[in-house]
């Protein structure tokens, strides 16, 4: 083994990805350069309608933009390669849509996708997951129209762990969960990416709280949104300020 | 007016335009109706009374016209007209817009009706020109295009509908990595099944519940009612095939403008036809 092996190439990247908005002047994606490396984890805040949720979409592959450009493992994404990269780097929602039947036919749907035509259902591990996050094998056959905001959220994750994605792109996803949930699922999702050093996570967060202790575990970076512009950091320097708040030091 | 009858057993009376005048006053029915009751209809009703008449009596006298014309640019001419008109109809009851709906709704409606009708003409003038004249061509591209302006209204309507309100459901698929195609499967057989679904309504009750107007049209003019049944079903099966051609045109042209080839789901292509 050399020394000084070169580092691995960076997973994903965002070169200077802009998106304008017809109504408003302001950019709603401001010449955005974001770099997310194979096994890194990445905090992001901001205040509401700055532009997170759209930035998280626009690394997905799911809104065009304007100006700049994605690349994946060091290469742009064909058209044709989307539904193959979105299942790889999957976005989940703030708010999950899972249509409509019970928790199980929920989690089985995905498979139907040709994307996915390759994998199976694997029902040991999803109960195991249930358990971590303190739920009763009950919750598989619930019905989704009965389904709370919290069991929600905790089913888009088990949906989209069991379909081997490499990165993760939470929106809040502990929005609607209790404490004790939340550091549940905070558990299973850091366990999860530190699995496998392919695995990374870009997770935005309303709570300082939460990103301090996300950032402590998992040696991640913090990132903030303002005015559709972005800006990372080594790590949460100020503790006491709010993340919405401090804007002025930065690094990128 | 021709009095000809196919074999004989009826005859066709012509109608004054004193009947015709007569008959109308039934009109006041409605009009009495809708005073009564304070509906606000009268302006409608005379409007749409007076546009009827002056439509007909137009469509009439051009029809006597065209009937007369043996050169065929005059009869593609009055075709195009008609399917354009269709076209724009079928489109412009829709709630949503996007942009090259009227496009989408002229290629399908006369893609769809000028298939079917030219397939149909093919089929049943074996041989013989007389067939491929204005006065076959005409009515059976207009009954066509009447019934697969309702298809595709509705298919429209459904598809841009069902688009617009699973907004969430759709980039929710996309996001696990469903092509375009799969996450708007659900909403584009919606669409098709809502489409076609008043053609096979009216093909099951046919005959039990409603005579349609064109064969009532052939009755009232003497004609033998298994010639009568014959026509009708020639002409149900042309607007099957062409309700189902054009339903499935505009839904799939639908579906290609608001999603793009990266399989992103162009919402904010979609949006309120502007209140007047």
């Amino acid at each position: 083994m050399p020394i000084e092996s070169l580092p691995a190439p960076p997973r994903l990247e965002m070169e200077g990805v802009s998106k304008r908005s017809r109504l408003v002047e302001q950019p709603l994606l401001d010449q955005i350069h974001l770099t997310l490396e194979s096994n890194e984890v990445i905090m992001i805040s901001g205040r509401s309608g700055s532009g997170k949720s759209l930035l998280l979409k626009t690394i997905a592959m799911l809104e065009p933009f304007d100006e700049g450009r994605i690349l994946w493992n060091g290469k742009s994404i064909p058209p044709v390669d989307v539904p193959r990269f979105r299942s790889r780097v999957m976005y989940l929602r703030q708010t999950p849509s899972l249509g409509e039947g019970n928790v199980m036919t929920c989690l089985e749907a995905p498979f139907l996708l040709r994307a996915h035509s390759n994998q199976k259902l694997d029902l040991t591990r999803i109960e195991h997951q249930l358990q971590d996050l303190g739920q009763s094998d009950q919750f598989l056959r619930k019905n989704l129209a009965e389904l709370s905001g919290g069991e929600r959220q905790i089913l888009q994750v088990i949906r989209a762990l069991q379909l081997a994605p490499q990165t993760l792109l939470l929106d809040e996803p502990t929005a609607s969960l209790d404490h004790g949930t939340t550091q549940r699922l905070e558990s299973v999702l850091l366990h999860w990416q530190a699995e496998s050093p392919e695995r990374s996570l870009i997770w935005v967060s309303h709570s300082s709280d939460q990103i301090m202790r996300l950032l402590e575990r998992s040696n991640g970076r913090h990132g903030i949104v303002e005015r559709g512009q972005f800006h990372t950091k080594k790590n949460f320097g100020h503790a006491e300020a709010a993340p919405e708040l401090s804007s002025g030091t930065n690094t990128s | 007016m021709n009095t000809s009858t196919a074999h004989g057993t009826a005859q066709y009376l012509e109608l004054s335009f004193g009947q015709v005048g007569w008959v109308s006053t039934l009109i006041l029915l409605n009009l009495i109706l809708s005073i009564a009751l304070r509906l606000k209809l009268e302006r409608s009703l005379l409007i749409a009374s007076l546009r009827m008449v002056t439509q007909l009596i137009i469509i009439g006298l051009a029809l006597d016209w065209i009937f007369g014309q043996s050169d065929w640019y005059w009869i593609i001419g009055l075709a195009t007209v008609m399917t354009s008109i269709a076209g724009f109809t079928a489109a412009s009851r829709n709630e949503r817009r996007y942009p090259g709906i009227w496009l989408d709704s002229l290629i399908s409606i006369g893609l769809s009706s000028w298939i079917a009708t030219g397939f149909t003409l093919v089929i049943v003038q074996q041989g013989s020109s007389e067939w491929l004249t204005g006065q076959f061509i005409i009515p059976l591209l207009g009954m066509v295009l009447g019934n697969v302006l309702n298809g595709i209204s509705v298919g429209l309507t459904t598809l841009t509908d069902s688009f617009a309100t699973h907004k969430d459901r759709i980039e929710s698929q996309l996001a696990l990595g469903a092509t375009s195609y799969e996450a708007a499967k659900p909403m584009i057989q919606r669409a098709l099944r809502a489409g076609m679904t008043p053609m096979i309504n009216s093909m099951m009750v046919v005959g039990l519940v409603s005579l349609p107007g064109m064969m009532t049209g052939q009755l009232l003019s003497g004609v033998d009612p298994l010639e009568a049944v014959k026509y009708q079903i020639v002409i149900m099966f042309l607007i099957a095939a062409a309700t189902a051609m054009g339903t499935g045109g505009i839904v799939l042209l639908g579906y290609r403008r608001l999603f793009n080839e990266s399989h992103q789901f162009i919402a904010s292509r979609l949006h309120l036809k502007k209140q007047n």
